[in-house]
């Protein structure tokens, strides 16, 4: 028989911590860098993040006059051709995005089109199409969720046909991921919440799937722990810091996490309710991830079961009997879900998200089927089973 | 030496194995399942199996209502490449199922990843209904539940049109 087998991949440099924003000029620096174009989204030049950014670098003798602030909330090939533009227009060196998943997906576009050339980024979609480094790219993720700052993905969407574009490569890879506390410090409770279920889900289903490895389990338990451990006390005081780094922490260790074992059946219901109802990303994770749980139960009790150790403490995971221990945690992430609805109202059902229809759950059963996160899940899933967790989940 | 011998028979297994799959391929598209399938792929799309570093593999492509064979010429539209012949060789002697071997990195996928998708739920079914039940427990995450009737019908089905396409100018 073939015996155990994996690949473990992350080549970004991670600074993070207290003023690691004022370490950017010494690490563009050392990338021959000294003319990086800024990418944002109005939301956060509206928070002023930008403005701590420009000051850090500033004061470290590095230009930031440049920024490009127009990326809108579904980011497509027109706003990456603009920014590679205005990018080449002024000469730019490098890159740095500021923002979430979209912020963060834009930047990964636009360093393909500025280090590769032209203007057609259909020429790149598609998986291990680039064959060359990039530009340095540094991103400053302003969200604890995504974890795009570790991840070889772009998503983009076509301008022209309306149908997203993916981007897979490792040279797609940010070369450095920055995470200071001052950047998520003003996250609203909800998306708090939101992108730290988010980042639980990551985790736990990189944790649980198929892909699992010894060194993904790793960084994926320290990150369930991470986000056990601070998501309510960010909450309840949301200028600690500490705790907001821990969770910031969380996410990128998630994202590390998932990107080489990747995702099962939550991400692939949650990609097709987010398509069709606009629902945030993290909303869709934090409502499925129980109910997907149970239906991977029967075949991963005991994977499910080792989830107690991070989420409830070695203490409670050793007076439970290894039977119980799978039950037990999804109960946990219940009862967390509980805590978030009662402090930021973050929804645990698609009815709660007022945003689903019933009569929508056949087809977005019938569209998940698609999804290649599917291939990774445990459980075998057809289309009666993807629509009854929905149901369950509704 | 041992190791050449080794590698050589299974290369040699592999190759017949891609034959046996690429012709199942062809053969079971006429299935009830395959055909609700099949509309989803463009007209003309190609399939390919591939070993890198190698002349092994085959190719199919959508053509109408049916998988015919296609010839290898460039890069299928999609195509299923394993990194090495021992790779491929675990795949196809039921060592490694398809996702436990796409979880372990043995092979990569270059095209559509839903069109991927809608690929394998069309190699489960075939394989679902044509290998004897101890083998697909092996080959498949979970063996769905065939009637009897519906079983027998769609491998009547799939080795007639198996036998049409070993008769040279039949069309399967």
């Amino acid at each position: 028989m073939s015996g155990p087998y994996f690949e473990f991949f992350c080549p970004v440099k991670i600074v993070a911590g207290s003023l690691a924003l004022e370490h950017m000029p010494y690490e563009l620096g050392q990338r021959g860098s000294n003319k990086p174009l800024i990418v944002t989204d109005q939301g956060v030049r509206a928070a002023k993040l930008v403005d701590v950014v420009q000051a850090a670098l500033t004061s470290g003798g590095v230009s930031a006059e440049l920024v490009f602030d127009d990326i809108p909330q579904d980011s497509s090939t027109t706003a990456v051709t603009a920014i590679a533009r205005f990018y080449r227009d002024n000469r730019c060196d490098s890159l740095i995005a500021i923002g979430g998943g979209s912020v963060i997906d834009t930047a990964k576009a636009v360093n393909i089109l500025v280090s590769e050339g032209g203007d057609d980024l259909h020429r790149y979609a598609g998986t291990n199409v680039l064959k060359k480094p990039l530009k340095p790219l540094f991103v400053l993720p302003t969200t604890s969720g995504t974890g795009s700052e570790v991840t070889n993905v772009s998503v983009i969407k076509d301008a022209q046909s309306g149908l997203k574009l993916a981007f897979v490569s490792g040279y797609i890879l940010p070369d450095v991921a920055v995470l200071d506390p001052r950047m998520t410090l003003g996250l609203p409770p909800f998306f708090t919440a939101a992108t730290a279920m988010d980042a639980l889900t990551h985790a736990t289903e990189a944790f649980t799937c198929l892909g699992k490895n010894p060194i993904s389990d790793a960084y994926a338990t320290a990150a369930i722990k991470k986000v056990a451990n601070n998501v309510l006390q960010v909450l309840e005081t949301p200028t600690d810091q500490e705790r907001r780094l821990e969770l910031s922490v969380a996410a990128t260790m998630a994202g590390i996490a998932f990107s080489n074992s990747m995702v099962g059946l939550v991400h692939a219901l949650g990609h097709t309710i987010g398509a069709i109802t606009h629902l945030p990303h993290g909303v869709c994770m934090s409502v499925l991830l129980p109910y997907v749980l149970e239906y991977n139960l029967p075949a991963r009790a005991d994977v499910i079961g080792e989830l107690l150790i991070p989420l409830a403490g070695a203490e409670t995971y050793a007076k439970i009997p290894a039977q119980d221990r799978g039950r037990a945690a999804i109960a946990k992430i219940r009862v967390l879900r509980d805590q978030l609805w009662a402090k930021a109202k973050l929804p645990r059902t698609l009815s709660e998200t007022g945003r689903v229809h019933r009569d929508q759950l056949p087809d977005i059963a019938r569209h998940s089927l698609n999804d290649g996160a599917l291939i990774m899940n445990p459980v075998d899933v057809r289309y009666e089973d993807a629509l009854r967790v929905l149901e369950r989940a509704f | 030496m041992a190791m050449t011998a080794l590698y050589s028979a299974q290369r040699a297994f592999v190759a017949t194995m891609f034959e046996v799959l690429g012709r199942l391929i062809v053969a079971g598209s006429g299935d009830p399942v395959v055909q609700g399938e099949l509309p989803g792929f463009p007209e003309g799309y190609t399939i390919g199996f591939s070993v890198y570093g190698d002349t092994l593999g085959f190719r199919v492509a959508r053509r109408g209502d049916r998988f015919v064979p296609a010839e290898r010429k460039g890069q299928a539209d999609l195509e299923l490449v394993f990194k090495h012949v021992s790779h491929a060789f675990a795949l196809a002697s039921f060592q490694e199922s398809s996702a436990v071997a796409y979880a372990n990195d043995r092979f990569v996928s270059h095209g559509d990843i839903a069109l991927s998708m809608r690929f394998m739920r069309c190699m489960d079914r075939i394989q679902a209904v044509m290998l004897p039940p101890p083998i697909s427990t092996m080959a498949l995450k979970s063996v769905p539940v065939i009637p009897a009737a519906e079983r027998i019908r769609s491998a009547a089905g799939t080795v007639r049109d198996l036998i049409r396409g070993l008769i040279p100018g039949s069309a399967a």
